[in-house]
């Protein structure tokens, strides 16, 4: 395969993402979003783990996915706990904190 | 595979509490989607035009990924793994007590 086209699909997932992580306003969707921009940079350990023929690249990958499924997890408990306290997911509602 | 199952987790409880923010009406947020787009266009062109011209020699991994298991459990990287699995099981107990009902 072509590694301008590998790294073009990477670019666009990663210009979804912060496309994503900008524009939502509900916290679950910033997660999502955040998702796609983890998943581009782990996709480029995965073009040039296979460009370059070095094998490390994918074991990259699995310790990535790996801390990225430990965030997922964390950020949705965090949402979760949210929701009961203030009854509202939407991040921006979210200012308790403000001087 | 408990990747897999964490975004889907994700993915449904996001149906289900974005369900009571559809309904309110989104005040001065009109720009937001425009701001944000603006600023994901310029990251998309930033990138383009630095992977425009690159060229590298590539060299081909073997097809079958039958050398991972040797990679991770008879290298060095057998330290890090098990600090990882570690590091998961702290954060779904970590997960499991803070979003706990009491």
């Amino acid at each position: 395969m072509d590694l301008n086209a590998l790294l073009l699909l990477s670019i666009i997932l990663f210009s979804f993402g912060i496309y994503g992580v900008l524009s939502r306003r509900n916290a679950l969707g910033i997660l999502i979003a955040l998702e796609l921009i983890f998943n581009s940079a782990n996709l480029n350990f995965g073009i040039f783990s296979k460009h370059f023929g070095n094998p490390e690249g994918i074991l990259t990958i699995i310790f990535g996915i790996a801390l990225t499924a430990a965030e997922v997890v964390l950020g949705f408990a965090i949402v979760i706990l949210l929701f009961r306290l203030r009854k509202t997911s939407q991040a921006d509602e979210v200012n308790i904190l403000k001087g | 595979m408990v990747y897999v199952g964490g975004v889907v987790l994700l993915m449904v409880f996001t149906i289900m509490l974005a369900r009571e923010s559809v309904m309110k009406p989104l005040v001065n947020t009109v720009r937001a989607p425009f701001v944000s787009g603006f600023f994901a266009v310029l990251v998309f062109l930033l990138l383009f035009l630095s992977i425009k011209h690159v060229e590298l020699k590539s060299s081909e991994l073997s097809k079958d990924y039958e050398f991972l298991p040797s990679l991770i459990f008879k290298t060095k990287y057998v330290l890090p793994f098990e600090i990882l699995s570690i590091l998961l099981l702290v954060a779904f107990i970590g997960a499991v007590l803070i979003s706990r009902r009491d």
